[in-house]
């Protein structure tokens, strides 16, 4: 069993310094190799220039020490990347330690978002692994003054196999350190029949901390002379603080301070939001305080009407009058002309905020000349960038330490409470950590941009969709970084909106513009559990208003051959639509739950599916509705994410995506009034619980294409799978989400 | 000055007896195992067992703590086998593990009241231990793969946390 390193960074530079002993591999790969990021945040962009530096050490005690990277938040990341250099390395994984590295762009991307790391980190990682070996073998060669094809590395050792002669790692590890790094045409790499821990469900190195209750994560930071921050933010977006009264705050014991943070710019990105600070001995002193603030707000008056259910109800309801058409395709008009039969819905979703079980937490030390933070990021380098910019700082004089992350989802991508800690550090002279009440987590987040849908088809005799006419009004993630014209970005379109991945020879589809008055952010799926949940409850509704199998309708929906592009199917982008793989995700769900299966009265099964992160996901779920209340019974979902690096971990993201979706179709929804989130905490913002956990059954699907997402697309497909259910279960269509709004959740 | 005993181990607290344990455990006494979920009572990551009793500490003051019992995830076993936490890792149930110490904490105190419940009971007792991450699946396996079989009394050993 791998462990996790205890070294801090200084006992580890010591460790890898000049003059020390052992070999430590820093190599550089070109990123450009390996594929563009598929996430097209401004910050992943800047980052696709930047090279790759991935640390190897190999000690003389021959233990390996594995860099790791990425960000930890329950997805085996920081296991499952090691697994890759200690296959390729041949090395004993009992004989390995994992160091959490710090944020630095040597590292190349540690944006853990967009469910990237294994498809843009495994080659490297290879490379790395592949590397060490060789030079542990070429550093045996000349030791022993034999040919190197006559060293071989196995098990954490290299053995010349004509005499039998044998060196440890360790022992290895200071004459390869000498070696300069092989040029990367000398590399072997394994074939997979003989991984040994790649493909393996490995445990992750941080299991055993976790039962025992001996985790680091953000919030657990404590560092010397350190004070605790509560803060009271504008609840408003834009608002600022006009006047505020401390003195009630300051008679409580504990409290030492209160101090002002300007904020509320807009557009907001990852500054500050305005608010007071209570800075005390204790979390609860200075929560405590916070309670006996008197705080006069002036607020930005264009988003202080905002409604969100009156926005979305006018959606849904009025006419589009203003729209920009994002795809076409054919003659939409005569597809609707010649149509046998229309069919039009229009569908929606709200508001959601991330509820990670930890909310965010950062400690910040700022010094005149430096800065130090410990927080639960899951974007180090734009927190860096941030922290840098914010003190006139080079990137040098800030130091970003990454902890566990108790839940991510995207939340901890955007480092505002990492900002707000440097701020009350800097204002006070002294370490401050801050630390999120779920109340704040929930009134003052990164919200999951609300979606109305709208939908009309042009069906031919045999029932098939000819035209689709589709438009999408939800605000969009760049009103976070640029002025809000109200129109989406392709991408976001593309996550299934525009990126349709069945035969419609006509269709149009259009973006209607609509202003965002909260900060938008991403959520795990982002867009494309909405657009997901739009498209699979559209197509049940056009299957059972013909008496067809909504499952079968979307087999027959699918293109029968794969692609043409002129390509052979050796040049073909592994990362293509591929509808084959799509179907087989079909096919396997349709075998584990039976489908058509029989059921009870008041139950019923719902069907849905979706492509995203360039994996095929399929889900079919089976409900009840006995006794008037919603349970759901069943949900069986197949991926397809190319090889599997950890196919326990991908079965736990299956397993997760599962109960995410189901928190959002059934109990999600943050609605604003008057300008501010109304929900507050889980009694008003409920995630589902063990009772409501329905049995989960997953199928991976067994390919040799490349690596591709599992964190998030399991999700989308999960919603409509319910909804489509409830009505196979002789319940109501429902096109608005949360379930909770239609049905009582049991 | 006023003492709580914690995982068998005495400790002098010098605080407003209002503060609720939650606080004193992770400020105070530097044991950060015990969660901040919500403060409410409504997500079950900051449970503890007060007397054997499972309780969620960021509603319970430290006045309540005099004279009592407390055992923490720290403690649950004096060398983190418990068979809960066994099974925890036989399973391999945690994800982020944010809030892994308070549905440890729930199912020990369940198996300890009751160390044959049947499913309806496990999914009950655990009903206040949300988890975002999705691991209910294999929390209930884990539970039922422990359930009936002897559990070791917490850990009273002489250092403490552990």
């Amino acid at each position: 069993m791998a462990r996790l390193s205890k070294l801090n960074r200084r006992d580890f530079l010591k460790m890898t310094g000049l003059g020390t002993a052992g070999l430590a591999l820093q190599t550089t790969v070109s990123q450009a190799a390996y594929g563009a990021l598929a996430l097209s945040t401004q910050q992943a962009a800047a980052s696709q220039a930047l090279s790759l530096n991935i640390f190897v050490h190999i000690a003389v005690n021959n233990r390996v020490t594995i860099m790791a990277h990425r960000s930890e938040m329950g997805q085996g990341i920081r296991t499952s990347l090691p697994q890759i250099v200690a296959d390729e390395l041949d090395a004993d994984w009992d004989k390995i330690d994992i160091l959490q590295a710090q944020g630095d762009e040597k590292y190349g991307d540690q944006n853990t978002d967009g469910s990237n790391s294994v498809r843009n980190f495994f080659q490297p990682m290879r490379v790395m692994g592949a590397s060490a070996k060789l030079m542990l073998r070429q550093a045996a060669a000349a030791t022993w003054q034999v040919p190197l094809e006559s060293c071989i590395a196995k098990d954490h050792r290299v053995t010349h196999s004509p005499s039998g002669k044998s060196l440890s790692y360790g022992e290895l590890a200071q004459a390869a350190a000498k070696l300069p790094l092989p040029d990367a045409k000398l590399l072997s790499f394994k074939n997979p029949q003989e991984f040994k821990y790649i493909g393996k469900p490995m445990a992750m190195a941080d299991f055993a901390d976790i039962v025992r209750g001996n985790t680091s994560f953000g919030i657990d930071t404590k560092i010397p002379d350190m004070v605790y921050a509560s803060i009271e933010r504008s609840p408003i977006l834009g608002g600022k603080v006009k006047s505020f009264d401390a003195s009630k705050a300051l008679l409580i014991p504990g409290v030492i301070q209160a101090v002002k943070i300007d904020g509320g710019i807009e557009p907001a990105g990852f500054t500050p939001l305005a608010g007071v600070a209570i800075i005390a001995t204790n979390t609860w002193a200075a929560m405590e305080g916070r309670k006996a603030l008197s705080i006069t707000w002036a607020n930005n008056p264009a988003h202080a009407n905002f409604d969100s259910r009156a926005a979305i109800s006018k959606l849904i309801s009025a006419p589009v009058t203003e729209a920009k058409t994002v795809a076409t395709r054919g003659d939409i008009a005569q597809a609707f002309a010649t149509a046998a039969q229309t069919y039009e819905a229009t569908y929606s979703l709200p508001h959601l905020e991330h509820a990670t079980m930890e909310p965010p937490a950062a400690t910040a030390k700022v010094t005149a000349n430096s800065c130090e933070v410990w927080a639960c990021v899951q974007d180090p380098m734009t927190a860096r960038k941030l922290i840098a910019d914010m003190l006139g700082f080079k990137l040098e004089q800030v130091t970003v330490n990454i902890t566990l992350l108790g839940g991510g989802f995207g939340r901890k991508s955007k480092p505002d409470f990492v900002a707000e800690a440097v701020v009350l550090s800097k204002a006070i002279g002294k370490p401050v950590k801050v630390t999120w009440t779920r109340e704040d987590a929930t009134r003052n987040g990164y919200y999951h941009a609300f979606s109305v849908q709208h939908y009309k088809a042009a069906l031919d005799a045999k029932h098939q969709i000819i035209g689709l006419d589709s438009s999408v009004a939800s605000p969009s993630i760049i009103s976070l970084f640029k002025p809000d014209t109200g129109y989406m970005q392709d991408w976001e379109l593309g996550q299934g909106f525009t990126s349709l991945v069945y035969k419609i020879p006509h269709l149009r589809a259009r973006n209607i513009p609509v202003i965002a008055h909260t900060r938008i952010g991403w959520m795990r799926s982002v867009y494309n559990g909405n657009h997901a949940f739009a498209l699979n409850s559209f197509m049940d509704e056009i299957a059972r208003s013909n008496k067809i199998d909504p499952l079968q309708y979307h087999v027959d929906s699918l293109p029968a051959e794969e692609p043409n592009d002129g390509k052979s199917s050796a040049e073909k982008n592994d990362f293509a639509y591929s509808p084959l793989r799509l179907k087989n995700a079909i096919k396997a769900v349709q075998k584990t739950s039976g489908w058509p299966a029989k059921v009870n009265a008041s139950e019923g099964w719902g069907f849905a599916t979706h492509r995203s992160f360039d994996s095929y996901v399929a889900v079919a779920s089976k409900v009840s509705l006995a006794n008037k209340e919603l349970r759901v019974l069943e949900v069986h979902i197949s991926i397809d994410c190319g090889q599997i690096l950890n196919p326990d971990r991908v079965q736990a993201q299956m397993e997760g995506s599962v109960i995410f979706g189901l928190s959002a179709a059934l109990l999600g929804e943050i609605s604003f009034k008057e300008g501010a989130a109304e929900q507050s905490s889980f009694h008003d913002y409920p995630m589902l619980r063990i009772t409501q956990s329905p049995k989960i059954v997953v199928t991976l699907i067994s390919s040799d294409k490349k690596h591709s997402g599992a964190g998030e697309p399991g999700m989308p497909p999960v919603g409509a799978s319910i909804t489509n259910a409830i009505v196979a279960a002789g319940g109501p269509r429902i096109r608005d989400l949360p379930i909770k709004n239609h049905l009582k959740i049991g | 000055m006023n003492k709580v005993k914690i995982n068998g181990v005495e400790h002098p607290i010098d605080a407003d007896p209002n503060m609720p344990l939650l606080w004193v455990l992770r400020d105070l006494l530097n044991m950060t195992g015990t969660k901040f979920g919500c403060g409410r009572g409504l997500c079950g990551a900051c449970t503890i067992h007060l007397n054997g009793q499972p309780v969620r500490s960021c509603l319970m003051p430290l006045a309540v703590a005099f004279g009592a019992e407390i055992t923490t995830i720290e403690g649950l076993s004096a060398s983190g086998d418990h068979p809960l936490q066994q099974a925890w890792l036989a399973h391999k149930v945690p994800q982020c593990g944010y809030c892994q110490s308070g549905q440890l904490m729930s199912a020990a105190a369940l198996l300890k009241n009751n160390p044959t419940p049947s499913d309806a009971e496990i999914k009950d007792a655990m009903s206040g231990n949300i988890c975002r991450c999705g691991t209910y699946p294999r929390i209930e396996a884990a539970i039922k793969s422990v359930a009936g079989v002897q559990i070791h009394q917490p850990a009273t050993n002489s250092k403490g946390a552990i």
